[in-house]
């Protein structure tokens, strides 16, 4: 007997819904189709629409269209590799003091929160015996650099072990010299920096003078005249309540030719548990002040401007739209902490994510899972965290249509909350991406060019008028 | 509309009135605003609170076809779930 395949539904715009199956396989439609689907009352041309598009099966013959559902399902699910992705903390000493440091960090003169030379050789064993031919290290800290000479060895390390090596320095650009910019020439290694908006927030937040936000802008400048902007990205991370002018950020960014945007609000971690601590559970401001960025983004690109992107925008609509994309842990289904990508702290303790290194240091609950010596020694303590990083099962994201391209977040839910089972609507992750996918469907259907010459850039496509989604009214 | 004392009916399809407590449950938790509540025969639900009432019972109504939804359609996402891990 066939049967039409279960199918979930959002409102993203007046008398716009999008409506797919698990697998996230979607149409448009508007209001009383929704009516007619929820009530048994389809009609013979609703019936043929989704027999066209492959949504009515047959489970007990397992027919093309069943096989082809299940097919699209499997290709949902995140698939686990082999580790392949390391988090490198070399130091924990920062020579910068920032309101949000996300991890505790030490002063720039402390001793003892630096790897010493054994710990250094033990990091190096651990890599050796990874079962993978190509490795992306992110060194994060503390301010890496203030370790160059161990960048240096675990970098030359690597490109003798491994086939294809990505590094990644996770860096305040707070100091840079002919050292520095000669470890930074080297094609594999990229840098990644933090630019809040304008230069009056990043000193505020971050520099805390004029000399040190001159400094910083002045060695940005020469990193990117030297590496070139396409290896280089700069996060601003925004106070919600007082964030930057969209248009001064945007000018900001497009004056260093980068213009990939990844905005983030103040995480709850670290000191920011305490110094904004009122963001805990509000979102509001947060998702008043994204909505307004792209829509400045999207009319500056509109009048012939570049294409910037906002790299989650571009994320949600890839993955609104294609499976496989999945090399972004906060945005892959099941999550998998701890077995593609791992964290390894000054102190050679491992972590399943960088978040767990914060919230652990931040005394809010120990997410240690192992050490660079013995492997993982906490395997019951990561075994919760896996099962709670999938959310195909969770009771809320089961009435959700963007659950197939959604994800969970366990930890910052012991962040916020405390516990990871309270309703996902309650959650301030789930309002997010809820907010975020709902953006992202929006404008998929928009049939604008100027919108539509941006969300195809976003996806990789060549332009077209042709509507991306099916439509059935 | 938003008046604190005004009240607004949705009524509910009789094939939905069996999962209509379990609509109730996740209704109140979705609108914790919204004071929610059921007629007797699980004919109706009824809001009230400070909201836009017309617009909540429109998000009501959808909270109510994804709980019938899911359970009419449990049985077949189980067995696309038995055959996908078969």
């Amino acid at each position: 007997m066939r049967h039409v395949i279960p199918m979930r539904f959002d409102e993203v715009a007046p008398d716009t819904f999008v409506v797919a199956d698990d697998s996230g396989h979607a149409f448009f439609t508007d209001h009383d189709f929704i009516d007619r689907y929820a009530t048994d009352a389809l009609c013979n041309r609703d019936l043929q629409f989704l027999e066209e598009h492959g949504l009515v099966v047959d489970p007990d013959r397992r027919d093309l269209a069943f096989m082809g559902a299940l097919r699209r399902q499997a290709d949902r699910f995140a698939q686990p590799s082999s580790l392949n992705y390391l988090i490198l903390v070399p130091t924990l000493r920062c020579d910068l003091r920032c309101t949000y440091c996300q991890v505790s960090r030490v002063d720039a003169f402390k001793k003892g929160f630096d790897w010493t030379e054994a710990q250094v050789a033990e990091v190096l064993d651990f890599l050796n015996d990874l079962n993978c031919e190509e490795i992306q290290i992110e060194f994060q800290g503390g301010e890496p650099l203030l370790r160059l000479d161990i960048l240096e060895t675990v970098t030359s390390f690597c490109r003798v072990r491994f086939k294809a090596c990505r590094f990644i320095v996770c860096t305040n650009l707070n100091r840079v010299d002919e050292a520095i910019l000669s470890f930074f020439s080297s094609p594999d290694v990229y840098v990644s920096t933090s630019l809040d908006g304008t230069a009056d927030l990043h000193e505020r937040h971050r520099t805390g003078s004029l000399e040190a936000t001159t400094r910083f802008f002045s060695n940005l400048r020469t990193v990117v005249d030297v590496i070139g902007a396409d290896r280089v990205s700069a996060l601003p991370t925004i106070d919600p309540r007082d964030p930057p002018d969209p248009d001064a950020m945007l000018d900001l960014f497009a004056s260093y030719g980068i213009w990939s945007i990844y905005l983030r609000p103040v995480n709850h971690q670290g000191f920011a548990r305490k110094s904004f601590s009122e963001l805990r559970t509000d979102v509001s401001d947060w998702l008043r002040y994204y909505e307004k960025f792209i829509e400045r983004m999207l009319v500056r690109i509109a009048a012939d401007g570049p294409i910037f992107e906002e790299f989650t925008l571009t994320l949600a609509i890839r993955r609104a739209l294609q499976s496989g994309r999945d090399s972004h842990v906060d945005f892959r289904n099941p999550g998998f902490p701890a077995s593609d990508y791992l964290v390894v702290d000054f102190d050679g303790t491992l972590y399943p994510t960088d978040e767990a290194r914060m919230l652990t240091r931040s005394g809010v609950v120990d997410l240690a899972i192992g050490d660079i010596i013995n492997g993982i020694t906490r395997p019951d303590a990561l075994d919760s965290l896996q099962r709670a990083s999938i959310n195909n099962f969770d009771p809320d994201c089961q009435h959700c249509v963007y659950q197939p391209a959604c994800s969970s977040d366990p930890i910052d839910d012991l962040s916020r909350y405390g516990r990871h089972d309270i309703p996902r609507p309650a959650t301030v992750f789930c309002r997010r991406q809820t907010a975020l996918f709902r953006l992202a469907w929006r404008l998929i259907a928009l049939d604008d060019p100027d919108i539509r010459q941006s969300v195809c850039a976003w996806l990789g496509i060549p332009f077209t008028r042709a509507p991306l989604v099916p439509r059935h009214d | 509309m938003t008046n604190k004392f005004a009240e607004v009916e949705i009524s509910i399809p009789e094939a939905m009135r069996s999962i209509a407590s379990i609509a109730l449950e996740r209704a109140r938790y979705l609108f914790p605003d919204l004071v929610i509540d059921l007629k007797p025969e699980n004919t109706h639900l009824i809001l009230s609170g400070e909201a836009n009432l017309d617009e909540a019972a429109t998000q009501v109504r959808y909270a109510l076809y994804r709980e019938y939804c899911a359970a009419r359609d449990g049985r077949l996402r189980q067995k696309l779930i038995e055959a996908l891990l078969s």
